[in-house]
């Protein structure tokens, strides 16, 4: 049975696009004890149904996640449901709050 | 021989399953049963070092994986890992096959003990380390009691009844009563019932430190139910599971594999909190009433499997309930619990022990016994392998705490 979950923070240090989606994939399979490797999901793989397959409580764990590790904040259904598509949409989406907290 | 005639239809028993120290092969349950066997080891799965009691009867060969898909594991107690395999080993042995649509008649009904114990020991520990914000949210519903007989109610698609059922000790029996008497009730066509439980580091060092195991090193002759140097039980684990039916679904499909379910009682025994039964009256009443409910006496009973599981007062107490209704008699008694030690599962294991053994004529030996208690020689007690007397089993399981379950099973010829 999979161990506890690994706390470690998931911000990326070298701050380009292609390393936040490495770490993005990194905190997915690692928060949701998916049974492959980060390497094996493509950027804009879709996270639900015939893609990944994650479900509703995948969700509640992603968003979580993604408040700890990366700082970013999904307060409603709508940013959630635009956001957390595939790997590239949270990281366009990561890439856009940090500007806009930035500017 | 029983001449049966009930005034209430028997329930029918069409397929079980088992996830054990043997593995997931009911044959290899039943053969290690039979030839004495023990699955009691030292504990692997967690540090026991500082523990007074350092062995346990832990699942072995067993591969979740090769059952449940991945993406499920990922979020999955092992109890409910436990629960969803017995239950599909126990659908499949049926041979009738489930609709891919699922199925409102069909229903799940579980005794477990230590519930969803693992996820919560996982999760309040990831709460006592990072604060709330830490939690592994993903694991939350395994930590619920009725998780296992839930998961496994949806991944068979079984929309008929759902329900957990939990007396310590004696979950997995009580799950077989409240199951029985659905089907009676026509409240289900069918149902998976049967006990689930994970020997896990909390649970296990909780018990640990009751001092109600026993300290030995190791397994050993004389530790054994009914021995007369026994000194506790080893906690034991696994997924023990059994596909009941109605008597009209037995009838068109032309009866059932394993046998019937004949009777059952549920009582009490005034305890305290946490005490097993000190007095032999209770115990004995549960029996009657079971007998009563299948409409036989004791002297129709040919084979018992007992609650004892070494622990010095229960065993003591249920010898001489036995002896009130079966001492200086043909009726053999055993108890597997030297083999798969005590656990909420271990009544509903007893069950099918007592189906598999029944089906190839055999009693399985008390494992480990050496030296009969000088208060129970009224007892013909199973010292070895012996041939079986007939086709009547009466099964008890008896929580610390007081609540009580007898079973009356007829094993089929």
């Amino acid at each position: 049975m999979a161990g506890a979950t690994d706390m470690t923070d998931s911000s990326d240090s070298s701050g380009s696009p292609e390393s936040l989606q490495a770490e993005i994939k990194k905190a997915i399979v690692r928060s949701l004890r998916l049974p492959i490797a980060p390497e094996e999901i493509d950027t804009s793989t879709p996270l639900f149904g015939d893609g990944l397959g994650l479900d509703s409580i995948d969700v509640l764990e992603l968003v979580l996640e993604l408040e700890r590790g990366f700082g970013v904040s999904i307060s409603d259904e709508q940013t959630g449901n635009r956001v957390l598509q595939s790997v590239e949409t949270i990281a366009s989406f990561i890439i856009a709050e940090r500007r806009k907290n930035s500017a | 021989m029983v001449t049966y005639s009930p005034m209430r239809p028997p329930v029918g028993i069409s397929g079980v399953g088992t996830v054990s120290p043997f593995g997931t092969s009911c044959e290899a349950f039943r053969d290690a049963l039979l030839d004495g066997r023990t699955g009691i080891a030292p504990v692997c799965a967690f540090d026991a070092r500082g523990c007074r009691t350092t062995l346990v009867a832990a699942v072995g060969g067993f591969d979740p994986a090769a059952f449940i898909s991945p993406m499920k594991l990922r979020r999955m107690d092992p109890t409910a890992a436990y629960a969803i395999v017995a239950a599909r080993i126990a659908i499949e042995d049926a041979r009738q096959p489930l609709q891919s649509s699922g199925d409102d008649s069909g229903g799940v009904v579980l005794g477990t003990w230590s519930a969803g114990g693992p996820m919560t020991q996982e999760y309040l520990g990831a709460l006592f380390r990072s604060g709330p914000a830490g939690v592994p949210g993903l694991v939350f519903n395994s930590t619920v009691g009725n998780a296992a007989a839930s998961l496994a109610g949806l991944e068979f698609k079984l929309r008929g009844p759902n329900t957990t059922i939990s007396h310590k000790e004696a979950s997995g029996l009580a799950a077989v009563v409240t199951a029985v008497n659905l089907i009676r009730e026509q409240r289900a066509a069918w149902l998976v019932t049967g006990g689930v439980d994970t020997a896990y580091e909390v649970f296990f060092k909780a018990h640990d430190r009751f001092g109600v195991m026993s300290p030995r090193a190791a397994f050993s002759s004389g530790m054994s139910p009914f021995d007369r140097n026994r000194d506790g039980f080893i906690m034991g684990e696994g997924g023990f599971a059994l596909r009941i039916q109605s008597d009209d679904l037995s009838r068109d499909s032309h009866g059932t594999k394993y046998g019937d379910i004949l009777g059952v009682a549920a009582s009490g025994s005034s305890v305290r909190i946490n005490a097993w039964p000190d007095q032999p009256a209770p115990l004995a009443r549960t029996m009657r009433l079971a007998l009563q409910d299948a409409e036989i006496r004791p002297d129709d009973v040919d084979v018992v499997y007992a609650s004892a599981n070494a622990t010095p007062g229960l065993d003591r107490i249920e010898a001489r309930a036995l002896t009130e209704l079966f001492g200086d008699t043909r009726t053999i008694v055993t108890s597997i619990k030297g083999a798969i030690g005590e656990f909420g599962g271990s009544g509903a294991a007893a069950c099918v022990a007592a189906l598999l053994c029944g089906r190839v004529g055999r009693v399985p030996p008390i494992a480990g016994f050496s030296d009969l208690d000088p208060s129970m020689t009224g007892l013909r007690l199973a010292r070895e392998s012996l041939p079986s007397p007939g086709q009547i089993v009466l099964i008890n399981s008896f929580a610390s705490g007081g609540a009580l379950f007898s079973v009356v099973l007829r094993v089929a010829s």
